[in-house]
């Protein structure tokens, strides 16, 4: 029984919120589906570490589901890239599960909560499912599922404007899944197969025309516009900044990093990026990475919204994983992940402080926080320490990504992009000292209504928990670093 | 290797943390008093290795450069200490060791990881130092000052990446500008040794540091990067001349600057310039010159700064339009003033002499004749804005009519303290000298060095006085000078808020012009009011998708020309 459950386990990782999600709208109590979305997101972590568990000593999981044998059925794939972006997103996931029963800033009446965490759910298996399966239409249909449910999530915020910022975000959505199908539709139509392994064996085989080059072109917008790149960002600052402050936390973690893996995947799996198909891929992705890493912290530096700062944060450190995968090499694809992974806590922690922050004072305006540092204190060093690790200071998790993209940079023969690199770095010392300057020194300018509750343990627990993390990849670099270079090593593997 | 100075320090940093504030001084200056001993105690040829991401790290490893600079940094500690002792707020407090002890491991430091370890924990343990002054001015200043340093500390790890893959080692040795990392490294130190156009952050951030915190500050950070450049840069012509710039022109910026620390900011430029001289002259005697300069400006600089740091304490003021005739209620503050003024001007028999004319022969041994001469315009300079301006303005001048108390008894220690140094390596230079990287066979008191500073001197105070009774010497003013600084506190703030500006009004312009042709095709549009929610609609998110599709086909078309 166990043992036929461990053989499961690829599929269980999806399946699990899916029928939970179901579950939850069904019961329609709002304490059952927070006992549910807890228990699940505790379920779907532990899959993950057990499936990591698994391919560790044994390599490659492959399972084909309804026991159709791949390339004709649809096969979920696990290798050591996958585990590591499933621990990464349902460890997020867990922790903004838990601060998520916490002041959530949403507009939910009675009765909807429910629908709110069944939503939640159904994000969490959409991306899960983009995350395991090797199938290319799969990738599409759970990006559908995860970001219809994205929608719903953010339209949840109590500010009116969360509607809006929904809308804006479901056109540019929609029309990224577009192109994505487009450029499934046509690598299916060149190859006749949509399994990744074998779309890889025979687009090398075959070698690439018009209609590849095509679907290359599709593929990297779509996901460009998933994953905030440069240019096709303009959805996510107001999407991040009108959430509620839980699917922030959520969406920061999630939605963006599993974009960039199916990037990564897609990119290096199917086309590779060292100019097998003579395109300048790399020369793309770069060009735009730069473009994020130096506009980005400039409009983060003008903001006038604390979350909105953070979210243009965002943009600017996706730049810095795009960068990395962009560079084509396996140093190059291992930068991305230790990133991946550094961003994702560090960003986490951020708006999960923010969070605090915001319920506590009632505004984000960043001029209306005036010396908040002395009466919240918890939330503000949160924050600064959130801030030293984006800007990258050693003994911080961002300074280990700087440290391996540097270095990836550096390796690739390309030294000279260490050069936007550190004007990046510099650009966000000078947004986030902006705000330790307004939260620690400067008078607030109108008196706020603040609520001195006590932290509840929904709260600070999470937050701890992430802080704890942050501190502790901080000054063990090893553990995410080299688990980053045996991903890697299966990505580049895989794609020879 | 237990007993590595900086650990001793940030052990005494952790204990200064724990314990209550009525012990804290105590284990203060305990601290670096048992750092002394031991670093006196450490075996030359020790060496800490350690193995880390396949590297071999070197913690600790001294020579007889290293070793002077660690022995300098003790002293200054210990002295910065005793000057403080009125301090009791934490952070500043724990900062006292954490500072110092960076300091101590960027010197001791064989490879440049630890090195930048150590670096960016040195920019940000003398924060406190600054932002304890609580204003929101001194608070800006330390955002400001913080940037560059860490600016540095990328440039250097940067550096050292570069370097490590192209020759596979990350000593700290010597190196050359042929390698790009060495480019990216001289620009790192250079922002600590604040060349020109990088000096900024030091006239900004220095004087609006604490009146303790300061003569931290003017101790280390400079320091060390002088100590960084001579043991990897020695011998790089480029240096010589830079630092003839650093020299020169802050003289003309301490001439009309107010505020008094500021001035010893500027001054403090103009020694380090020097000093980044005789590191590029790169002689023994130039190199002896340099690291003696720095030892002994570590001394006088700290001297000058605690009697600054006193009037400050007490008066609350600093500029010098607003003091004057202080000599009155502060004689002793104002006696040992005198003598750190005496030495910043080289005179015989006080410290700074023997150093400044060992890199004035070096100059002159290497026949860099104009160097030369711009140096000894330098000195004439040094005597007369820190020499002469810094006492004349705050002790006598004409009477500000302030009567305050003379300094605090530990302020006159450390003070006393620093002073006897100054006198002591004036008039005994070869106690000190014998300890120099090389050995040195330089005698400082013939006739001619004795009689041509005396001259230089004589005649610097003559223009003093000419201009002073001639009513010639600039005014004193109440007012903020910027240098080079006026490129980001006001060029590029503006220069930014015109960009953005510009891109917000031409975004709404392209896009209203691409919605009206758009509604002028399409009927049904026109009805929409599309300026109601302008930086929300859709559109041009869309827009931009397709052009950015359009673009990156035409890419891929002209690159594949398929």
């Amino acid at each position: 029984m166990i043992s036929s459950a461990l053989k499961h386990l690829p599929v269980l990782q999806v399946v699990v919120p899916l029928l939970v999600a179901a579950l939850c709208v069904l019961a329609g109590s709002r304490f059952l589906a927070r006992t549910a979305l807890i228990l699940t997101a505790l379920v779907m972590l532990s899959i993950s570490l057990m499936l990591a568990g698994q391919v560790y000593p044994d390599g490659v999981i492959s399972y084909a589901l309804g026991g159709w044998p791949p390339p004709w059925g649809i096969e979920y794939r696990i290798d050591m890239l996958t585990v590591f972006v499933l621990i990464t997103i349902n460890l997020v996931n867990l922790a903004a599960a838990v601060f998520a029963l916490g002041r959530n800033d949403d507009n939910l009446g009675r009765g909807a909560h429910a629908a709110f965490y069944a939503a939640w759910l159904l994000c969490m298996a959409g991306l899960n499912g983009m995350v395991v399966t090797n199938d290319a239409f799969n990738v599409f249909v759970f990006l559908e599922i995860s970001s219809l449910a994205t929608y719903v999530l953010i339209g949840c915020g109590r500010d009116p404007r969360a509607l809006l910022a929904s809308y804006r975000y479901l056109v540019m959505g929609a029309v990224g899944a577009t192109f994505i199908l487009l450029s499934i539709g046509l690598l299916y139509m060149h190859t006749g197969t949509l399994n990744l392994t074998d779309l890889a064996q025979r687009i090398d085989a075959r070698g690439a025309n018009r209609t590849v080059i095509m679907a290359l072109a599709f593929l990297i917008i779509g996901l460009g516009i998933k994953c905030a790149m440069m240019p096709l960002h303009d959805w996510l600052p107001n999407a991040y900044s009108f959430a509620p402050n839980s699917v922030t936390v959520l969406l920061s973690g999630t939605a963006t990093k599993v974009a960039l893996y199916v990037l990564l995947r897609f990119v290096h799996d199917l086309f590779g990026v060292d100019h097998a198909l003579s395109v300048p891929v790399d020369i793309v992705l770069v060009a735009c990475a730069i473009s994020g890493m130096l506009v980005a912290p400039l409009i983060a530096l003008r903001e006038s919204n604390l979350k909105r700062m953070f979210a243009w944060s965002s943009v600017a450190q996706i730049s810095y994983i795009i960068l990395a995968i962009g560079l084509g090499t396996g140093a190059g694809v291992a930068a991305a992940l230790v990133h991946l992974f550094n961003h994702s806590i560090i960003k986490v922690a951020v708006f999960m402080a923010v969070g605090i922050l915001i319920a506590r004072t009632g505004t984000a305006r960043i001029r209306h926080l005036g010396s908040v540092a002395h009466t919240h204190r918890f939330a503000c060093y949160t924050l600064l320490f959130g801030g030293l690790g984006l800007i990258g200071l050693p003994g911080t998790p961002g300074f280990v990504s700087k440290w391996v993209l540097v270095s990836a940079v550096v390796e690739r023969g390309w030294w000279w992009l260490a050069i936007p690199v550190l004007a990046g770095s510099l650009a966000s010392a000078a947004y986030v000292w902006r705000i330790v300057e307004i939260l620690w020194a400067k008078p607030a300018d109108i008196p706020l209504q603040q609520t001195r509750s006590p932290l509840a343990f929904v709260e600070w627990f999470p937050l701890v928990v992430v802080m704890g993390l942050v501190l502790w990849f901080g000054l063990h670099a090893s553990l995410v670093t080299g688990w980053a270079g045996l991903a890697a090593a299966a990505l580049t593997g895989n794609g020879s | 290797m237990i007993n590595a100075p900086f650990l001793i320090l940030y052990a005494g940093a952790l204990a200064a943390l724990l314990t209550p504030a009525s012990l804290r001084r105590h284990v203060l200056l305990a601290v670096p008093v048992a750092g002394l001993v031991n670093l006196l105690s450490i075996s030359p040829d020790a060496v800490w290795q350690i193995g880390l991401f396949g590297l071999d790290l070197v913690p600790f490893t001294m020579d007889r450069l290293s070793f002077i600079f660690g022995v300098l940094f003790h002293v200054a500690a210990i002295i910065g200490i005793i000057f403080s002792w009125h301090v009791t707020d934490r952070p500043q407090q724990v900062a006292a060791l954490l500072y110092p002890g960076s300091a101590l491991g960027v010197v001791y430091a064989g490879d440049l990881l630890t090195m930048f370890v150590f670096w960016e924990c040195l920019a940000l343990a003398s924060v406190p130092f600054i932002t304890a002054r609580g204003t929101s001015r001194a608070v800006r200043a330390a955002i400001r000052y913080l940037v560059f340093q860490v600016l540095s500390g990328v440039l250097l790890l940067t550096g050292a990446l570069v370097l490590f893959y192209e020759t596979g080692g990350i000593d700290v040795g010597p190196m050359d500008l042929d390698h790009p990392g060495a480019v990216f490294i001289l620009a790192a130190f250079g922002i600590k040794a604040a060349f020109p156009m990088l000096h900024n952050w030091l006239t900004d951030a220095y004087p609006e540091a604490t009146p303790s915190g300061a003569v931290f500050l003017s101790a280390f950070t400079t320091k060390v990067a002088v100590y960084a450049l001579a043991r990897t840069f020695a011998g790089l012509d480029l240096l010589i001349y830079v630092g003839a710039i650093m020299a020169c022109f802050p003289i003309f910026y301490a001439v009309i600057e107010n505020d008094l620390r500021r001035v010893l900011g500027y001054s403090m430029i103009n020694q380090i310039g020097f000093m980044v001289c005789g590191v590029g002259i790169g002689t023994e005697l130039a190199i002896n010159g340099a690291v003696a300069h720095a030892f002994n400006d570590v001394i006088f600089k700290g001297l000058l700064m605690m009697t600054m740091g006193a009037v400050l304490f007490r008066t609350g003021e600093i500029r010098g339009s607003e003091l004057g005739g202080l000599f009155r209620t502060m004689p002793g503050t104002a006696g040992l003033c005198l003598v750190g003024a005496a030495s910043i001007s080289a005179f015989p028999l006080f410290s700074g002499f023997v150093s400044k004319s060992m890199v004035m022969s070096a100059l002159l041994a290497e026949h860099h004749e104009l160097v030369w001469l711009a140096m000894l315009f330098a000195s004439a300079g040094v005597f007369h804005h820190a020499g002469i301006k810094i006492p004349y303005f705050a002790f006598f001048a004409h009477d500000s009519g302030k009567r305050p108390a003379e300094a605090p008894r530990h302020m006159l220690v450390a003070m006393s303290l620093a002073a006897g140094l100054c006198v002591f390596i004036g008039s005994y230079p070869w106690l000190l000298y014998g300890h120099l990287p090389f050995a040195v066979d330089y005698m400082p008191f013939d006739v001619p060095h004795v009689v041509e500073q005396v001259q230089l001197l004589f005649f610097s105070a003559l223009a003093f006085v000419w201009l002073q009774l001639a009513g010639l010497y600039p005014p004193e003013l109440k007012s903020t000078n910027l240098d080079a600084e006026w490129f980001y506190r006001k060029a590029w703030p503006a220069f930014y808020g015109l960009l953005y500006g510009t891109a917000v009004t031409l975004g709404s312009r392209v896009r209203s012009v691409v919605t009206g042709t758009v509604a002028l095709m399409i009927p049904f549009l026109r009805r929409q009011s599309y300026d109601l929610l302008m930086p929300w609609h859709v559109r041009g998110m869309v827009l931009i998708t397709m052009v950015f599709l359009a673009g990156l086909l035409a890419v891929l078309y002209l690159h594949r020309g398929f």
